[in-house]
């Protein structure tokens, strides 16, 4: 077991990405990722995810009954973890130790009149998300700059976000057994 | 006597409508959302009252503590494109019996997150949805509320747009901050609390 | 100056004095646990030196040492006390009962969760050290000016400290806690007063949360922000007075008073509170306190009328010049508010201070120490204004 920095094990950080770099088809499979999302009643659903699962609700003036985010808000909690866990992997690489880091995330819809029919204008989506993150860390300001900017440019959701993804959507009726 | 369909209660729902309909600008548009990082690649979200933890584990062998953030995104995007069928049903006064979504996404370059050069962007390219319907209407008429679904989803214009990211950094050691009596900009609107 | 001869209209303070440099960063050693107590105090001694040679040479009558010891008016208690903790709001989080209301404040602030803390009884409290006698018996040995002590009241303390899920192990109600904190508090001001205390202040400022604002609001951020038990703002203003009474009740020998202001961690004004001091007529006059430390410097806090239908008057420490601005009050500004309190209070009974301390939090001083001191120094120009007109003693 190697030297541990901010709760990683730096040497099997370093020996994962080689072997993701030695072996192509690994690196296909990290590419795809999956989920299935079953309706609960209401406004509510379950995302299940690999081994693990979570609630999706609306709040209660939404008429849901306010038991789990939405998923507007889902989105901009994975857009808040994507870029933590990839400023502490980019600092973790560069050795700088992390005392404390939390990001506050304000996502802006263009116009949410959209989905609920009542308007044509515009769309329902974020149309801008502002970021701010807060870092207690042994580094100088330009140091930790220089890592958050990396950070953002190879964030996986911020990217998703940031770029027209290509939805490939599909219905099939399928009768309860 | 309240009408309940799809688990909504549908003059609820005629009412929230209706509200929003009179009164548009009062639909608040910012969703916020605060991230804490707890250890690792590990970190808590909390929303409104709600909270959740999101664990990448790269090689998805390691811990599972927790979702990674890619997974999320996808599950939310799943979401939001189910329970927005089911609005749009509810409001045609369609039974919905049972929907499933699943999804696969397709990262373009999974490789440029770990630090490697190369071609690309580390964010989904492509995602793949396909949902299950079981529920009392003809195929057109369901494939049309999907159709529908698809174009007014939140979270999938999201995907689909590209968004804008304005993305800010600051060092806030941790029993500490500095003010700057001088420097202090009056956000606008705020009410204080007194942290005393 | 004679300890017991004041003169008409005193000059003091309300406590605190901006922190220098190099204390600052004595104190984030401190925290971050890289010098001693002791070495820390030895550092702290210099700079109280300063603070009390500004006020000295400012004209103040009565001084206090700056609170150069503290890192604010009242979680410096953690240091002094067995069974409390410091905590950060990221680590309460998941005891709060209202998550988004910590999301507005943290917003509104631009902080993150775990960059505030406040103290937290987790454990039966305990005194480890007395709370302020060192710093009295510090400004004993430096100067034969009358000396005021500024302590946290008993309901800040007690709403400050109980939070639910963490100190309900111990103490199952805030009142089971509340009467362990009276009890040291009375301790410390009896203590206090026969080290040669002149005057002890019970500073109360979350009071103006309690009537200010709506409901979820009135829950200050780090104040109790956790208990989210819904209060009654009658039921909370009698007992805070009641809380006081047990504090002070039968205490001879020292002047004590309470400070209820309407916040100073920002120079934001618009972000502070604002009402007059109406709605806490009555529990004032319920505080068996002899003088009341108020701030009238800003138009926030009202007009001194409310004073009008005020039966049971005590002295009263007028609030005559902001802490929080650059531009220094004038002495004829002075004069005038103190004429107007006359309408209302006899010229024995008119003290004069600033609204609140210059540096309430250590980390976010509301003015520079230049500024401070020439308000300071308004403030005595007016008091021998009045002086001239109204005699020099009692």
């Amino acid at each position: 077991m190697g030297a541990i920095l901010n709760g990683l094990d730096v040497e099997q950080l370093q020996q994962l990405s080689a072997q993701v770099q030695a072996d192509p088809e690994a690196a296909r499979s990290l590419n795809r990722w999956a989920a299935r999302v079953r309706w609960l009643g209401g406004f509510k659903g379950r995302a299940y995810i690999r081994n693990h699962s979570f609630v999706i609700d609306e709040p209660a003036d939404l008429v849901g009954k306010d038991e789990a985010p939405n998923a507007v808000e889902y989105v901009l909690g994975a857009l808040g973890a994507c870029l933590t866990v990839g400023f502490v992997l980019n600092a973790t690489r560069r050795g700088i130790p992390i005392r404390n880091l939390e990001i506050a995330l304000e996502g802006e819809i263009d116009n949410i009149l959209t989905f609920l029919g009542l308007s044509s204008e515009g769309h329902p989506g974020y149309r801008e998300i502002a970021v701010k993150a807060y870092v207690d860390a042994d580094a100088d300001e330009e140091t930790l700059q220089s890592v958050w900017e990396e950070t953002v440019r190879t964030s996986p959701v911020g990217n998703t976000l940031a770029r027209p993804v290509n939805l490939r959507p599909e219905l099939r009726r399928a009768a309860s057994a | 006597m309240t009408t309940v369909l799809n688990g909504v209660d549908v003059e609820t729902l005629r009412q929230l409508l209706e509200e929003v309909r009179a009164h548009p600008e009062a639909v608040q548009p910012q969703r916020w959302a605060r991230f804490r990082w707890e250890e690792g690649l590990r970190g808590r979200v909390y929303i409104r009252n709600q909270s959740f933890t999101v664990d990448e584990s790269v090689d998805r062998s390691g811990r599972e503590a927790g979702l990674s953030a890619l997974e999320y995104a996808l599950g939310a995007l799943g979401a939001c494109l189910g329970l927005g069928f089911i609005f749009h049903a509810t409001r045609r006064g369609i039974a919905v019996r049972n929907l499933e979504v699943a999804l696969e996404g397709r990262i373009e370059n999974l490789l440029r997150f770990l630090g490697f050069e190369g071609e690309g962007h580390p964010g989904y390219r492509e995602v793949i949805v396909k949902a299950y319907v079981d529920a009392d209407a003809d195929e057109e008429t369901l494939q049309a509320l999907w159709e529908e679904t698809i174009a007014t989803s939140p979270v999938g214009n999201t995907f689909t747009r590209p968004v804008a990211l304005r993305a800010e950094i600051a060092t806030v050691s941790g029993w500490w901050f500095r003010y700057s009596p001088e420097t202090e900009e009056s956000p606008s609107g705020s009410r204080g609390g007194m942290p005393c | 100056m004679a300890r017991n001869g004041l003169p008409l209209f005193p000059v003091t303070v309300v406590g605190s004095w901006p922190r220098p440099p190099w204390l600052l960063e004595a104190l984030r050693k401190r925290h971050a646990g890289q010098i001693s107590y002791k070495e820390f105090q030895e550092i702290a001694d210099r700079a109280v030196l300063e603070a009390l040679h500004a006020q000295i040479e400012a004209g103040v009558e009565i001084v206090s040492d700056g609170e150069q010891r503290r890192d604010n008016f009242y979680s410096f208690v953690v240091e002094k006390l067995e069974g409390v903790r410091m905590m950060s709001v990221a680590e309460m989080y998941d005891y709060a009962e209202d998550k988004s209301f910590f999301e507005q404040i943290l917003r509104q602030l631009d902080v993150p969760a775990y960059a505030i803390k406040t103290p937290v009884a987790v454990d039966k409290i305990r005194l480890k050290m007395p709370l302020a006698l060192d710093e009295l018996e510090f400004l004993r040995r430096h100067t034969d000016r009358p000396v005021k002590i500024p302590l946290p009241g008993p309901y800040l303390l007690t709403r400050t400290m109980w939070v639910q899920g963490l100190s309900d192990r111990v103490y199952p109600t805030r009142e089971d806690l509340a009467q362990d904190v009276v009890a040291i508090l009375r301790e410390e001001v009896l203590r206090l007063r026969d080290a040669g205390a002149d005057f002890i202040q019970l500073d109360e400022p979350v009071l103006t949360e309690v009537v200010f604002q709506p409901p979820v609001h009135s829950r200050t951020f780090m104040c109790a922000s956790l208990s989210a038990a819904a209060e009654d703002p009658q039921v909370e203003l009698a007992w805070a007075a009641q809380l006081i009474n047990r504090v002070v009740l039968g205490v001879e020998g020292v002047r004590i008073g309470v400070h209820i202001c309407r916040g100073n961690w920002t120079t934001r004004e618009e972000a502070l509170l604002t009402g007059d001091y109406r709605p806490l007529l009555g529990t004032l006059e319920a505080m068996r306190v002899q003088q009341w430390v108020l701030e009238f410097a800003t138009p926030r806090a009202g007009d001194l009328e409310v004073f009008r239908e005020c039966r049971q008057k005590r002295e009263l420490g007028l609030g005559v010049v902001n802490p929080r601005t650059a531009e220094v009050e004038s002495p004829e500004f002075i004069v005038a508010r103190v004429k107007e309190a006359l309408n209302y209070f006899e010229p024995s009974q008119i003290f004069l201070n600033p609204d609140c301390g210059f540096g309430t939090f250590a980390e976010r001083p509301v003015a520079t120490p230049e500024v401070a001191f020439r308000k300071l120094q308004a403030i005595r120009q007016a008091a021998e204004q009045l002086r001239r007109e109204f005699g020099a003693r009692p």
